[in-house]
């Protein structure tokens, strides 16, 4: 890939001699009238980016580079020709891909988690979503273009998580990226915590274990075990079987909330149990302190928000700035995320700032909210990084990223300008 | 033989009796049926009479005979013997609601289960419950009755006259709700995920009525709100192939593009005095648009008023006349009994003082199958 001028989809637009013309003449080169009209079809969707840095994210920062989206695609990356000012050319510091963050508690509530029974596989949080919601656009403006959205932790195991875009078409289905991404559950306080015993007669449905973490444990084993059983006679099957048999079959990772770090130990031992291939810890902010388990599971880690006191929200676990590094030291894949913060200063891109306040190389630290979470997911072949073919998720800078005197100058979604740096 | 024959003759004159006397008594079916005499056809004349499609008949006659529409229009020939009655106000047809719960207090809402496919609310309809003349004294003749939303499947609606007590059809609808009333946590299901489950579980499975429904041969009426839930209604519909309405859906104006494929109706409640500028701006867009809405009766009487703020805010009269009439017939799945005056439809029309949409005109008369009833002074 390097330092070459690529040329991908956007090439099949441009006509033969355009190419000959290209280092005579970038702009007839740049010249396919159809593709610049806005109007009737809705919003531009097609621009040329020169950048002082282009942070690709695929193993290259390109000085003086350009991206050149068509039709909501990244067409070509690479050195920049001479280009002209003109209505559709932006110049910024630097641009990265559009950020993803596959823990960003971005859901409706207690509406969006099926509490009939503890265990819900087949239930698709899809359905329980709101394209018109606040999260969503909070999330966009600070640069994350692609988000796992998951069935809040009430549930043992919740349901089918997907992989949506915050912002484009009015609805959930048109904005997904991946249906049913991966199967999500939780370990831990959170799904017990609201339960009680019914001494006598059951008054509310919260009257139903399990009411400890050990309670929560069993109910995970006996899900798998259950579904094990089912294998081998199809008269023992139930609602939410065929998901358990993806999971084990490694077709559909795993995610599990796992914050403390009993929990994260368990969570490893259900994955050697029943040999679950594809393992993702979110909100596993101890995972370094059980290191030989960890890299031996081979499972992957997101990182919860840092916060000022060094503890996590959710089960108060220990998690100082050094956490990442500790993660890279061991060779373990992690992606960063921020939980939907309301404050602007816990965004995304501030987690990867103090991700490398903490030590983290500021590569790593870029991959880690880019194309890691897009592979840990399996959407890398669509977003994660500046590559030809891509869609066209893009983060203008005012300076470097990432840094604490830098901020988000706009944000393209699919070559929308959503937030305009003009 | 005289002895045998007095009672015979006495009893055939008892029988004769009322037939002789049948004109006299104003056409009572006595016990010789076929000496009743059928009554005299009534010709409505006004100088307006909107036909309930937008369309408007200028100083033309109403004929109405059988409890049925006989002709309507500019130049209609007078029966001989009908009863003529010079109407100096507009006629309209009878309004048509597509969608409310005018049923005793309690009786919309069944909390035994939260899907309820064969239940029919047509069992709670009491003729003389009061607020269905709260709705008669409005102008509305024919109203769908439908359980409550907090039931992911309600029930089975039905659409009854607000006077006289003929249920119009008894199943009319199966009414589902993806709002958040369904979706509570002190039973199940608790999520919108677990609404649509159940829906579609209900669709597959095909049994009793939802093997009507899943063929498109009996319409819903999905409660709907916030944007997301009928975003999340007309792609379920989308799915499922289901026909029929969305109801409550405010701000469906703003979702045009979602709607106009999908074929479903919307039925809205008619703004009030707590409705916001958004919501209001949202209507107009609506009836601006293609997509067929009626309007649903809400607590506060406010149809008329509402629908002249919306007149005001931008929308046609003729579309927002269809929406009370023709198209809340249709929505309600009656279309061709009621909601427009043609021949062979109901004789369900009212007599007003003035333009119905003006806050001072009131009902002059309501007539439902050809009865009259006398509006009173509200």
């Amino acid at each position: 890939m390097g330092t070459q001028i690529e040329r991908g989809f956007g090439a099949r637009v441009l006509r033969p001699w355009v190419a000959a013309a290209f280092l005579v003449s970038p702009l007839l080169a740049l010249s396919a009238p159809d593709t610049w009209a806005d109007g009737e079809e809705g919003p531009k969707r097609s621009w040329t980016i020169l950048a002082e840095r282009v942070y690709t994210a695929s193993g290259d920062v390109i000085e003086g580079g350009w991206v050149s989206v068509v039709d909501g695609k990244i067409a070509a990356v690479g050195p920049a020709p001479n280009v002209a000012d003109g209505e559709n050319v932006l110049r910024v510091a630097a641009v990265t891909p559009g950020l993803i963050d596959l823990s960003p508690n971005i859901d409706l509530g207690f509406n969006s988690v099926e509490q009939e029974s503890e265990v819900t596989p087949d239930v698709r949080v899809a359905h329980a979503l709101d394209p018109f919601s606040r999260d969503f656009a909070r999330a966009l403006r600070s640069g994350v273009t692609t988000v796992l959205c998951s069935p809040p932790d009430e549930n043992v195991i919740g349901g089918l998580s997907v992989a949506v875009k915050t912002g484009g078409a009015a609805s959930i289905a048109a904005r997904t990226v991946l249906e049913d991404a991966v199967l999500r559950g939780s370990f831990g306080t959170q799904p017990s915590r609201r339960n009680s015993p019914a001494f006598g007669r059951a008054r509310t449905i919260y009257n139903r274990r399990p009411t400890t973490r050990m309670g929560v444990e069993w109910l995970w084993r006996k899900s798998f075990y259950e579904a094990h059983v089912a294998r081998q006679d199809a008269q023992r099957a139930f609602p939410g079987v065929e998901q358990l048999h993806r999971v084990v079959d490694g077709a559909l990772p795993l995610m599990v909330q796992a914050s403390a770090t009993q929990d994260i130990r368990t969570a490893i031992f259900l994955k050697a149990e029943f040999g679950i291939p594809n393992l993702i810890l979110d909100h596993a902010a101890e995972a370094w302190k059980e290191p030989e388990l960890l890299k031996r599971s081979g499972a992957s880690v997101v990182l919860p928000p840092y916060a000022w006191n060094g503890r996590t929200a959710v089960d108060r676990g220990l998690h100082a700035w050094n956490t990442a590094v500790l993660l890279e030291e061991l060779g373990v894949t992690f992606a960063l995320s921020a939980r939907n913060a309301e404050d602007v200063d816990e965004r995304l891109p501030m987690q990867a700032a103090y991700a490398i306040r903490g030590g983290l190389s500021p590569e790593r630290a870029l991959r880690a909210v880019t194309i890691d979470p897009a592979r840990m997911i399996g959407i890398d072949g669509r977003v994660g990084s500046l590559e030809v073919g891509k869609d066209a998720d893009i983060v203008l800078w005012t300076g470097e990223p990432f840094r604490f005197t830098s901020s988000i100058a706009g944000v393209m979604l699919e070559g929308e300008l959503v937030v305009d740096p003009r | 033989m005289l002895s045998l024959l007095t009672p015979v003759a006495l009893f055939a004159a008892y029988v004769a009796a009322p037939a002789a006397l049948a004109p006299a008594l104003g056409g009572e079916p006595g016990l010789a049926p076929q000496a009743r005499q059928a009554p005299p056809a009534l010709v409505v004349r006004a100088p307006k009479i909107h036909l309930g499609d937008g369309r408007v008949v200028e100083g033309g006659a109403l004929v109405v005979s059988g409890g049925k529409v006989q002709a309507v229009g500019a130049d209609v020939a007078v029966p001989q013997g009908a009863r003529v009655l010079e109407h100096d106000g507009p006629v309209t047809a009878g309004f048509v609601l597509a969608h409310s719960h005018l049923v005793p207090r309690g009786e919309a809402f069944d909390a035994t289960r939260t899907a309820l496919p064969e239940a029919r609310l047509a069992t709670a309809f009491r003729a003389s419950w009061p607020d269905l003349e709260d709705a008669l004294h409005a102008g509305v003749t024919s109203v769908v009755i439908a359980p409550t939303p907090q039931n992911v499947v309600g029930g089975q609606a039905a659409v009854v006259k607000t006077a006289g007590g003929r249920v119009l059809e008894p199943a009319s609808h199966l009414t589902l709700s993806l709002s958040r009333l369904a979706a509570d946590d002190t039973r199940p299901p608790t999520s919108y995920a677990g609404l649509v489950r159940e829906i579609e579980r209900h669709l597959a499975g095909r049994q009793g009525v939802f093997a009507r429904v899943a063929e498109g041969k009996l319409p819903v009426l999905v409660t709907a709100n916030d944007r997301h839930e009928v975003v999340r209604a007309v792609e379920l519909a989308g799915r499922t192939g289901l026909v029929g309405a969305i109801v409550g859906a405010p701000l469906a104006g703003e979702l045009l593009d979602v709607l106009a494929p999908s074929k479903l109706g919307v039925v809205i409640d008619a703004p009030g005095a707590g409705t916001s500028q958004r919501v209001r701006e949202a209507h107009v867009a609506l009836a601006r648009s293609e997509i067929p809405f009626a309007l649903r009766w809400s607590e506060a009487e406010n149809l008329r008023t509402g629908l002249a703020a919306l007149l005001r805010g931008g929308a046609e009269r003729a579309r927002l006349e269809r929406a009370l009439m023709a198209d809340g017939a249709r929505l309600a799945g009656v279309a061709g009994k009621v909601g427009l005056l043609e021949r062979g439809a109901d004789a369900d029309f009212v007599l007003w003082s003035g333009d119905p949409f003006e806050f001072g005109s009131r009902v002059v008369a309501v007539y439902i199958d050809g009865q009259r009833i006398e509006g009173d002074k509200r």
